[in-house]
């Protein structure tokens, strides 16, 4: 089992089962992963979000992907690009939906999902579930405190095997790696 | 749900930043260097270890 998910692997992820919550009545929704290419653009509309998306789906190398729950597949609670770096995935952005951040925000989870998320893909791609990425200084420490991720030189960070397998059994029950 | 609470405490937001070719070369340097050196381990603990017995062990003199 170990030995095939090594494998460098080309497949498209279509859709992946999961769940957030809302934040006031605690309440479990089922939600879903999938892929925005660039002709889904006008599913993004810039003016609820932060982070330039639209020139994120342009971007060679980028592969963009949405949160939705199942039950409201049109309405996008998070958003993150991740870019096959070879030998690790990296996150290039992830933002969750105006309504999910601050302290009014309606869902939790958001944020985790997608991470957990580009973990998973690291483990299927057959990079030991590696993600790296470029964090802001003020906030190296809670990804190391939340994450369990680890400073690689700086503000480059990266999740390991060990953290990002938490990380992704959390979110993704279902989820198997190594000797069974 | 408690750790996604700890997660959510904050809005993640990654700098739109790459790192630098030298960088990821680095970073990739040091990746396959661990690769190497955990399958070394591997085939390390795969070996067979010289026998050695201690008292009560196969080559106990029983009198």
């Amino acid at each position: 089992m170990e030995q095939e998910l090594r494998e460098p692997l080309d497949f498209e992820v279509d859709k992946l089962t999961k769940s957030i919550e809302n934040a006031i009545s605690g309440e479990v929704f089922e939600t879903e992963i999938t892929r925005i290419t660039g002709r889904q653009s006008r599913q993004i509309k810039k003016a609820d979000w932060l982070l330039d998306w639209h020139l994120e789906l342009k971007g060679k190398h980028r592969e963009v992907f949405k949160l939705t729950t199942l039950e409201n597949p049109a309405i996008a609670h998070g958003l993150i690009s991740i870019s096959d770096n070879h030998d690790h995935v990296f996150m290039n952005l992830i933002e969750s939906a105006k309504f999910n951040k601050g302290e009014k925000k309606l869902y939790r989870g958001v944020a985790g999902n997608l991470v957990a998320f580009a973990c998973r893909i690291a483990f299927e791609k057959g990079y030991e579930g590696v993600v790296a990425f470029v964090a802001k200084t003020q906030l190296i420490e809670h990804y190391r405190l939340t994450l369990g991720a680890k400073s690689f030189a700086g503000n480059r960070m990266f999740v390991d095997t060990r953290e990002s397998l938490s990380l992704v059994k959390q979110y993704f029950k279902d989820f198997s790696y190594g000797r069974k | 749900m408690a750790e996604n609470k700890k997660i959510d405490e904050k809005d993640l937001v990654f700098i739109n930043q790459q790192w630098t070719d030298e960088e990821k070369k680095s970073f990739s340097d040091f990746l396959r260097t661990r690769k190497k050196r955990k399958s070394t381990q591997k085939n390390d603990r795969n070996t067979t270890p010289n026998k050695t017995f201690t008292a009560g062990g196969l080559d106990r003199k029983v009198s």
